[in-house]
C-alpha cells in the first residue's frame, strides 16, 4: 500500500455513515469542503449505511465522496493493519475493503479505491 | 488471569479420576440463549469483552468487532443467531455480554459474546449423546448434548455454526 519496503502506511481516515473508511494517501486526489456540486455519499455508496454523511468532499480514483467534516492524514506501522477475518470475508470482499486498522479506540475499513465502482452495486 | 474470566478456576475442575474412563473437555459458558459448550480444543482464549466497533451493515447477530492482539476479530451473538430468548436479565447477578470465548474453526476466527464462562471441564465421553432432547433450531448447530451439573447442555458443532452464521451480503439500511 506504501512504497516497497516500507514498514508504515500513510492513511485518509474518514468517516461515512457512522463507519471509520480509510484510503491509501496516495490515492486521494484532493480533500476539500462541501459545495453544491455533485459527489456521491460515501455511507450510501459504499453500502455502509442509508444515514446521510456531509461536510467534506474527498476525491478518490475519480469519484468525489461526500464525507463526516473531521478528515484525518494517519500514519499507521504496517502492524497496525489486521487482515478481514475470514469469516467476513465475503462481505468484506463486496464492499472492497483491504484491511482492517485499529485508529485509537475503533476500527477503521481499509477500502480499495478500485473497487468503488463495485460497492455503489451493493 | 483465569480467576478473572473462568467461574471455576482449573485448580477446582472435576479433572478425571481414572485413566480408564474416557473424557472429552468442553469449555462451557452462559449466553443469552442458555448455557452452551464447545469442544476445548476450539477455544482459543477467553478474554474480556473491550470496546467493540459496531458495523451497521452486519446483520443483527454480528454485532461488531474487536482488536485482539493485533487482529480484528467479529463478534458472533448466538442467542441473536439461534433466534432464543434468554433467562431473564441479572438472574444470576451477571452483566450482558462481559466475557468473549475466541473460538477458531474452518479457518474462520470469532469471539462468542458471553455473559460468563463457567469453566473447562473433563466429562465423560459415554455422557455425550445425540442433541435430540434439544430444540430444532439449535440441534441444527450441535453435534451432541451432554449433561453437566445436573443441566443439560448443547455441544456446539463449531464449524457448522460458523458456515450458517457467516454473513454473505451486506445489510443496507
Amino acid at each position: 500500500m506504501t512504497e516497497a519496503g516500507t514498514r508504515h502506511h500513510d492513511l485518509v481516515v474518514a468517516s461515512a455513515g457512522g463507519v471509520l473508511i480509510a484510503f491509501e494517501a496516495a490515492r486521494v486526489e484532493q480533500i476539500s469542503e462541501e459545495d453544491a456540486t455533485e459527489a456521491l455519499d460515501a455511507g450510501v455508496l459504499l453500502g455502509l449505511s442509508g444515514r446521510r454523511t456531509a461536510g467534506r468532499r474527498l476525491r478518490v480514483a475519480g469519484e468525489t465522496l461526500l464525507v463526516d467534516p473531521e478528515v484525518r492524514l494517519e500514519r499507521f506501522p504496517a502492524s497496525a493493519l489486521s487482515p478481514t477475518p475470514e469469516f467476513l470475508g465475503e462481505v468484506f470482499r463486496r464492499l472492497g475493503v483491504l484491511s482492517v486498522v485499529r485508529v485509537r479506540d475503533r476500527l477503521a475499513l481499509v477500502l480499495d479505491v478500485d473497487a468503488i465502482p463495485v460497492g455503489r452495486r451493493i | 488471569m483465569a480467576g478473572d474470566v473462568l467461574e471455576s478456576s482449573p485448580a477446582s475442575l472435576p479433572l478425571a479420576p481414572s485413566e480408564t474412563v474416557a473424557r472429552r473437555a468442553v469449555v462451557v459458558f452462559r449466553t443469552a440463549a442458555g448455557d452452551l459448550a464447545l469442544d476445548a480444543a476450539l477455544v482459543e482464549e477467553v478474554t474480556v469483552l473491550g470496546e467493540a466497533t459496531p458495523l451497521p451493515f452486519l446483520p443483527g447477530h454480528v454485532p461488531g468487532l474487536v482488536f485482539l492482539r493485533g487482529r480484528a476479530v467479529p463478534l458472533l451473538d448466538l442467542a441473536a443467531f439461534l433466534d432464543l430468548a434468554g433467562p431473564e436479565e441479572g438472574s444470576e447477578g451477571e452483566e450482558l455480554a462481559e466475557r468473549l470465548v475466541v473460538v477458531a474453526a474452518d479457518g474462520m476466527t470469532v469471539g462468542l459474546v458471553s455473559r460468563r464462562v463457567r469453566g473447562v471441564f473433563e466429562l465423560p465421553a459415554a455422557d455425550f449423546a445425540a442433541p435430540d432432547a434439544l430444540g430444532a433450531e439449535v440441534r441444527k448447530y450441535c453435534q451432541a448434548q451432554v449433561s453437566y451439573d445436573g443441566r443439560l447442555v448443547a455441544v456446539l458443532d463449531l464449524p457448522v455454526l460458523l458456515r450458517a452464521a457467516r454473513p454473505r451480503s451486506a445489510k443496507v439500511s
